[in-house]
């Protein structure tokens, strides 16, 4: 079935469709790479370089799923900036609330002392 | 034959002889201008929703860029297993959706209600899959905050047993691992009691351990309540399905509740190795 409505008398063009092979093709994609997360895994590369890798795998399957199965690559480019900068504020969201994890550190650490190390 | 007031207004709008397609609304040029129309809202609807989950993401990354050790011994009280099961329903959720909008703009009906059931059946999946989850952890006792209260030692738990052969036994023996020496504390004559529940003695236990627990359940919780929605959402879909609501140039509702229902499996993609695929 063709996935192109070109010149159907009057009939507009409202949006792209998803061809079923590309459907199924992202869908098989996804898993495999559901597969190769677990599979990391469990080969045990450390916190640090496991976390790296899962979050790389990850954000791969989230761009499939964004392009594909929720059309932006064929979607009007300010739904896609709307979208993604989304993204944006949240990574400078947590950006920020990172840098400053440690100000009030020794406080905790003062109280701990006194109330639970006696 | 009596004109009602609605029907005077129409025909004054529409002249006499102008053909009108009522699913149309007024207010737009033509079916594209309004499909466009409905998709910005739904996509900034959806910007809000990552916003909203991003307060959950800060409160884990924070947490555990702190205390990474609590995250390391939480990890093994959850089954890496079914959150892999739930990853891959989910995903095959999001592939019927996408598959159910293909299928209403080919105006393919039996293609449409079929798809619209799976993904609703894989959403209960999620959600049955998500009550054994969670039912195990309460009986447990491994719940959030000062009710956390597990009832085996981490040492104990099927994962740790499978990573740490060697090690879980030295503690159940009641052993250090690696010096072999006494260990104290880890009592045969009694656990302490705290809720109704009995408490393990756990030496591996960190300060605030409960706060994995915490983590996990409000961000799994929030996340379940959007899956709850969504398929509130495509039942609701699937009624106007059945009322005829849907044409091939009218099927916005369609592609909005969709495209929902992808960030959901989104956030999903991402909480799944955040919380399941700790080393």
């Amino acid at each position: 079935m063709s996935n192109d409505h070109h010149g159907h008398g009057n009939e507009e063009h409202i949006a792209h469709i998803l061809p079923a092979k590309m459907l199924i093709g992202v869908f098989v994609a996804l898993i495999a790479l559901t597969f190769i997360t677990v599979g990391v895994h469990y080969m045990h590369l450390g916190t640090q370089p496991g976390f790296i890798v899962a979050m790389v795998i990850a954000s791969i399957k989230a761009a499939l799923i964004m392009l594909i199965f929720m059309h932006l690559a064929w979607d009007k480019l300010f739904n896609v900036v709307v979208f993604v900068s989304s993204f944006l504020l949240v990574l400078l969201f947590l950006g920020l609330a990172i840098t400053d994890r440690s100000e009030y550190q020794p406080q905790i650490e003062s109280w701990v002392y006194d109330n639970e190390v006696q | 034959m009596t004109d009602t007031t609605a029907d005077k207004i129409e025909g004054a709008v529409h002249g006499g002889d102008e053909h009108h397609d009522p699913t149309l609304a007024h207010h737009f040029d033509s079916h594209g201008q309004q499909f466009d129309s409905g998709k910005l809202g739904i996509w900034l609807f959806l910007t809000t929703e990552i916003l909203f989950f991003s307060g959950l993401f800060c409160a884990y990354a924070v947490i555990r860029a702190m205390h990474p050790e609590i995250f390391e011994y939480g990890h093994y009280f959850l089954d890496t297993n079914l959150g892999f099961l739930n990853t891959c329903v989910l995903l095959l959720s999001s592939l019927t959706a996408a598959w159910a909008v293909r299928c209403v703009q080919v105006g393919n009906k039996k293609g449409l209600v079929l798809n619209i059931v799976v993904t609703i059946l894989c959403a209960c999946g999620f959600m049955a899959i998500k009550y054994v989850e969670y039912s195990h952890k309460i009986e447990y006792g491994m719940t959030w905050g000062q009710a956390f209260a597990p009832r085996e030692p981490v040492y104990m738990t099927e994962k740790y047993r499978e990573l740490h052969p060697a090690h879980a036994e030295a503690y159940a023996a009641g052993k250090h691992p690696e010096t072999g020496a006494l260990l104290e504390g880890i009592a045969k004559t009694g656990h302490p009691v705290v809720g109704g529940h009995e408490v393990a003695h756990d030496p591996l236990r960190p300060r605030n351990a409960h706060l994995f627990f915490t983590t996990y359940f409000t961000l799994t919780g929030l996340h379940g309540i959007h899956v709850l929605a969504g398929i509130i959402a495509w039942l609701w879909i699937l009624r106007r399905v059945f009322r005829g609501d849907f044409t091939t140039k009218k099927f916005g509702a369609v592609d909005s509740v969709a495209l929902y229902w992808h960030v959901v499996d989104l956030i999903w993609v991402y909480l799944f190795p955040l919380l399941y695929l700790i080393d």
